[in-house]
């Protein structure tokens, strides 16, 4: 009945045309999935929409002047949309794994705070506090201009104070 | 003025809580692989509703024509008990020289001594880690539990590399990591798995 297989050396690390996207993914990969742990609140969607943003890049990295930016936009796009309506294969996929959160949640009261806040006003407060980017960049990544990033910025100020007041 | 305290007090707040929180952050994918081609999102868009009403479908019938033709419930209880028996398909125990695939195994996914759930384009079924996860670690398909064959619309307008959707018990029955995606590279006979090294 089982059938033990033999395995074929060589097929998988075999990459010699990725040898700038692979510096570049090295490089960039760390401070992404940071940005899509904080705005995912932790929930474990964040490998796949990091995943998905590098996957996006893949085929045009040598075309872009800024791939670092395109992939902020990119995973700040995913981490939203993923908000928006999560997908019943997520659901189903979480229900088959036992219910278990991929990562632990954060409990600190502050990132409660922060994850209860709308999508753009979340985006708007990491990335200005947690990434440190000033108006233009934020605008950037969230498609938005730079006023719109300061009233998202200031809205989300206010609501927090809020609720870490409360 | 007070307000302008109360934000910079919010200010260093917020700082502090992303620096610890991203401190936190779990980061388990050094190196890019061609695993990572094929966008998660890609395989989410794909008719998972149909997907799943027909698995349903095809292995309860695969079921019904399985104890007509071989009723041995030994073959059932041999299944270890890791294994989500009946949970989310009705075991039936196929060939696994029928299946026609082949899967890339990333070892920082995959535990040594653990029990895969596989979808395979058009099989589901249980992949079993018999070796420690080194270089060369081999992977046992155990069982297929339904296979797809009459679904051509699916079978037809699956993509190549053919997506696979993985999840995991550990032996003691728990889930200890999240489900993954990954993906299936060829169609061949038997089942072949090299070990990605990091």
């Amino acid at each position: 009945m089982m059938r033990s297989l033999r395995p074929i050396a060589g097929d998988v690390d075999d990459e010699p045309a990725d040898t700038d996207f692979a510096a570049f993914y090295r490089r960039a990969y760390p401070s992404a999935r940071r940005l899509a742990h904080l705005l995912t609140n932790g929930s474990g969607d964040a490998d796949d929409i990091v995943q998905d943003a590098f996957a996006r890049i893949h085929d045009r990295y040598r075309e872009l002047r800024a791939p670092d930016a395109y992939l902020r936009r990119a995973v700040v796009n995913g981490c939203n949309q993923r908000f928006r309506g999560r997908s019943r294969e997520s659901t189903r996929l979480r229900l088959v794994a036992g219910g278990q959160a991929a990562e632990s949640r954060p409990t600190d009261s502050m990132l409660d705070a922060v994850a209860g806040l709308p999508a753009r006003q979340r985006a708007a407060i990491v990335l200005r506090y947690w990434a440190d980017l000033d108006d233009d960049e934020i605008a950037d990544a969230l498609n938005a201009r730079r006023s719109t990033v300061r009233s998202l910025v200031h809205r989300g100020l206010i609501t927090l104070r809020k609720d870490i007041g409360s | 003025m007070t307000v302008d305290v109360e934000d910079r007090d919010l200010e260093v707040r917020l700082r502090s809580a992303f620096g610890r929180e991203a401190a936190r952050t779990p980061l388990r994918r050094p190196e890019w692989t061609e695993l990572q081609r094929v966008a998660p999102s890609d395989l989410r868009r794909r008719p998972l509703l149909a997907i799943a009403a027909s698995v349903v479908l095809v292995a309860a019938g695969t079921v019904a024509v399985a104890q007509m033709l071989r009723p041995d419930p030994a073959a059932v209880q041999s299944v270890p008990p890791s294994i989500p028996q009946g949970d989310e398909f009705p075991l039936v125990e196929l060939d696994p020289s029928d299946v026609d695939v082949s899967l890339y195994i990333d070892r920082d996914l995959v535990k040594p001594g653990s029990v895969s759930v596989f979808q395979a384009g058009d099989v589901i079924g249980f992949a079993y880690v018999s070796l420690d996860v080194s270089e060369n670690a081999r992977v046992t398909v155990m069982y297929c539990v339904a296979e797809l064959r009459h679904t051509p619309d699916i079978c037809a307008s699956r993509p190549s590399p053919i997506p696979a959707v993985w999840w995991w018990d550990s032996p003691s029955g728990r889930a200890e990591e999240p489900p993954m995606v990954g993906v299936v590279q060829r169609a061949e006979r038997n089942v072949v798995c090299p070990v990605r090294g990091r």
